[in-house]
């Protein structure tokens, strides 16, 4: 199977189950038994004759909408499985998730501005700015052992340790031809996402316990079901993030190909997105439960622009619960907020400008030439530029797939290594070759740096060789 | 206990958190004895200022309703003093409020019944 076939089978497999999360989040069908109706809080007037039956109305709406516009992402998502070419496919895979993370929320908003309105009619401001807090359980309830997540953070950690005494070759292993310290990397890149997790996981467990009731037992009840179900899934997520590690850094020792690191990123993907269904159902299994115990109702809604965005300047907490979803937010109105909020905008555009420019160098084709006693491979901005005197000894390869090539930095296209490489367990290699040429050349220079380099096709890289000779 | 906050009130909020632990003591609901939030957990919970709460702990404690010491945190005192009369400030306040209820038309009976019902901790 092609690289980009299976780029689009993990993006369908990815993007499928997030819509279907965030669909039976933001439109649940029983709002009655929800803490918030699309973003608006479940107030007890909201169940009151008359006006059961307009938030009923504003609830179906926005639910059916959102089916329509569910179906057609999935029925589009599996279109673009067909894309040829992995650039354009990543392009075109950004833009849409984007799109569709938006689209999706569009009737969740339109219904959260009507459910404002609503309460603007029923005259439900008089809690503006009232909160509530259990003095009995301030700061009690939480649901993360330390014992729990030390363990898996170890594992790890001893992993990362393993593949480094691979990479530094205190012992050996066959099928491990250490290139530069890109294990150690990649597993020790894992094993800090178990740190994140857990440092989260810990953020989660310290945010503010809901009062729902005016009985503390309530409340206590209520807030440590939600965080021992929220700990789990953190705890699922570190198990499930050391397991990875643990078995990716096990192939890389004994059984390293694409297709083997491929199978396990998807299994991976897949049982993320199983452990969030779970953490889900069991939420709002938790809802449920307590729903009929719901007598205290915070009005902060105004703080909640669109019903999803927490901007509020009275508070000084920068975390804050979710109003929709998994996991926390941050308040905007805070300044650290703002810097955050800030860098998170700047990532989505710098994501956006790189996938474009990951566009640009797959369909640049490289060009090879030789002139004024100077080779020059040239792409875009990138230029290798080696003078024939510089040049120890030359060597023409005819099969390019006989190297082992493992990037260290750099461009790993399937039409375009361009950066340094390991070849053939050499590190420190500066390729800029078209793999599909086939053809290339060896170039040792007198500095002992190691060129492997070619044109967009096999003509142009003869061409240069025949004046290098 | 459950403490409620009013962000937009003109009474500062360390002073409806201070009244409102008073209230709590009276009425039965903290008990003597029984231990209070730390200032960063009740700031946490609450979103605001750690010298918020601090100040109404701190206020709390010169009035003789809680006790705080290093180890323990604070906690409502066992045997709050009983000082049997009532400070200058507090029935200037009555007085408001009597007057207020009276020129509401509210009869003396039902404020009565409404300060013996608080008064026995109902």
């Amino acid at each position: 199977m092609k690289m980009d076939s299976l780029f689009g089978i993990v993006m369908f497999i990815c993007i499928v189950p997030v819509l279907l999360i965030n669909f039976f989040f933001l439109y649940p069908k029983k709002w009655k038994e929800r803490k918030q109706v699309l973003g608006v809080n479940r107030r007890k007037e909201f169940m009151e004759e008359g006006t059961v039956e307009k938030v009923s109305e504003i609830a179906s709406k926005a639910r059916s909408r959102a089916v329509i516009i569910t179906v057609a992402c999935v029925i589009i998502a599996a279109l673009l499985m067909l894309i040829k070419g992995i650039a354009l496919q990543t392009f075109v895979w950004v833009c849409f998730i984007y799109a569709a993370l938006i689209i999706d929320m569009v009737p969740y908003v339109i219904g959260h501005s009507q459910m404002m309105s609503l309460k603007r009619e029923l005259g439900l401001t008089k809690e503006k700015g009232v909160s509530y807090v259990d003095l009995t359980n301030a700061g009690k309830i939480h649901a993360l052992k330390t014992s729990s997540v030390l363990v898996p953070n170890i594992l790890g950690l001893l992993e990362v340790i393993i593949v480094f005494l691979a990479d530094i070759g205190v012992f050996a292993v066959s099928a491990y031809k250490p290139a530069g310290f890109l294990g150690t990397f990649i597993i020790g890149t894992f094993w800090l996402m178990g740190i994140l997790i857990t440092v989260f996981g810990y953020i989660m467990d310290n945010l503010k316990s809901e009062v729902i009731s005016r009985d503390s037992d309530v409340n206590a009840n209520y807030n440590r079901a939600k965080k021992m179900n929220r700990a789990n899934l953190f705890l699922a997520f570190l198990w499930l993030n050391v397991i990875y590690t643990v078995v990716t850094g096990g192939l890389f020792l004994f059984w390293y190909t694409d297709m083997s690191i491929m199978i396990t990123m998807t299994a991976y993907m897949i049982l993320i997105m199983v452990g969030t269904a779970v953490f889900v159902f069991l939420d709002k299994k938790i809802e449920a439960r307590y729903h009929k115990e719901m007598e205290i109702t915070s009005d902060d809604d105004e703080y909640w622009i669109l019903g999803m965005i927490y901007y509020n300047p009275n508070d000084k907490r920068l975390n804050v619960e979710k109003r929709v979803g998994v996991g926390g937010t941050i308040n905007l109105a805070h300044p650290a907020g703002k810097l955050i909020g800030l860098i998170l905008i700047l990532s989505l555009v710098f994501t956006m400008m790189s996938v474009v420019w990951m566009g640009m160098v797959e369909t640049t084709p490289i060009k090879l030439t030789a002139e004024d006693g100077k080779l020059i491979c040239h792409q875009l901005r990138d230029e290798y530029v080696i003078a024939f005197d510089e040049i120890d000894s030359i060597e023409y390869g005819d099969d390019i797939t006989s190297l082992r090539v493992v990037r260290l930095s750099g461009v790993g296209m399937e039409n375009l290594l361009k950066g340094n490489f390991s070849v053939d367990g050499i590190n420190g290699c500066k390729l800029f070759l078209n793999p599909q040429g086939k053809e290339y050349i060896k170039i040792a220079t007198k500095t002992g740096t190691l060129y492997y380099v070619s044109g967009s096709t096999a003509e142009e890289t003869r061409a240069a060789y025949n004046k290098l000779k | 206990m459950i403490i409620r906050i009013d962000e937009l009130s003109d009474v500062p909020i360390y002073q409806q958190i201070r009244n409102q632990i008073v209230m709590g003591i009276s009425s039965g609901d903290l008990e003597g004895g029984e231990q209070l939030p730390t200032v960063r957990a009740l700031a946490l919970e609450m979103g605001i200022n750690t010298m918020t709460v601090s100040k109404a702990y701190q206020l709390l404690k010169s009035e003789g309703y809680i006790m705080t010491d290093r180890k323990n945190g604070a906690r409502i005192r066992s045997n709050i003093e009983q000082r049997g009369s009532m400070s200058t400030a507090n029935r200037t306040e009555l007085k408001r409020i009597v007057s207020e209820a009276r020129l509401s038309g509210i009869p003396k009976e039902e404020v009565l019944k409404l300060v013996e019902e608080y008064y026995g901790g109902v």
